[in-house]
């Protein structure tokens, strides 16, 4: 057996650093660039869902209640409500939103929209030991 | 050799598997979750490769992940474990097997210690959920090459030393 490391374990190790520092370079650029906010967003108390907004994320999301829908868009890193079914249309004029701590309202249908910073997600999918 | 003296060394290597398990237990992997491990008892799946092969390679590394979970009470670790462990025996042995030509045993650990990396970062993704955990594979990855050349050179050494001081065998594996 040859105890030695040969020319192709040594081709196989440099394959293997080129590759992988490709993907932390990328990786790590990627990190910095999407330190983006999320949206998350309650019916009546529950969790709908939770929306990243970054530029290239585009979305629409019809939510329905006991009460009637709000139809919201999501494009360009923020977030609105197109239409909504409530008397008011109260929420439709609160704008459009992207900041972390900000919100939208709409206390007809019981529907709530918060943005917060992504880490917090992050900090959940990472934690160490 | 006879039948006595192979499940005498196939439990041999299976003591052995766990001690490194239970060492590599105490060193805490900063990237992954709980229950992921560096992967050294890979030295001794390796050595089980060179010397016994591919059945009962898989049979230490399965009972080595299932004394360790009575021993050390954690599922969690037996499902990262013997995931990890049954995948990297066979990457080993299919290295062995068509890439012996160019590859010394450095190599084919290389390649074992990625596969297990690799389906250890696979579980990790599916218990969270969470897809974002493969951007741990090419830092894990570059760990993979330290811990296979280790694990590489240290078999080496012991089948080396086995197939001289006690199989008598003297022609080269
Ligand atoms: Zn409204």
């Amino acid at each position: 057996m040859k105890t030695k490391i040969n020319i192709y374990d040594m081709l196989l190790i440099i394959f293997i650093i080129v590759i992988s520092s490709f993907f932390i370079l990328y990786n790590s650029r990627n990190i910095t660039y999407s330190n983006t906010n999320i949206a998350v967003i309650y019916s009546e108390d529950k969790i709908v869902g939770e929306y990243i907004l970054k530029e290239s994320y585009k979305n629409e999301i019809a939510v329905k209640s006991s009460n009637g829908y709000n139809n919201i868009k999501i494009e360009n890193g923020k977030i609105w409500i197109e239409g909504a079914s409530c008397p008011d249309q109260y929420c439709i004029h609160q704008g459009k939103i992207s900041g972390n701590g900000e919100n939208i309202v709409c206390l007809p249908n019981k529907l709530i929209i918060k943005v917060m910073s992504d880490k917090k997600n992050k900090e959940i999918d990472f934690i160490a030991p | 050799m006879s039948k006595l003296q192979r499940y005498i060394f196939l439990s041999l290597l299976t003591a052995g598997a766990m001690i490194l398990s239970i060492i590599e237990g105490m060193i805490p992997l900063p990237f992954i979750a709980p229950g992921a491990r560096l992967g050294l008892a890979n030295i001794v799946t390796l050595t089980a490769i060179v010397i016994f092969g591919f059945k009962d390679s898989m049979l230490v590394v399965i009972l080595r992940c299932v004394l360790m979970m009575f021993v050390a009470g954690n599922p969690i670790s037996f499902i990262y474990s013997v995931t990890s462990g049954v995948l990297s025996v066979i990457v080993m042995h299919m290295g062995l097997k068509y890439t012996k030509k160019y590859f010394s045993l450095i190599g084919i650990s290389v390649l074992g210690a990625i596969t297990h990396n690799a389906s250890q970062i696979t579980v990790s993704a599916i218990m969270f959920e969470s897809l974002s955990m493969y951007t741990y594979l090419p830092i894990m990855s570059l760990v993979s090459i330290f811990t296979g050349c280790f694990v590489g050179y240290t078999s080496i050494y012991i089948t080396d030393n086995l197939n001289k001081n006690l199989l008598n065998k003297t022609k080269e594996v």
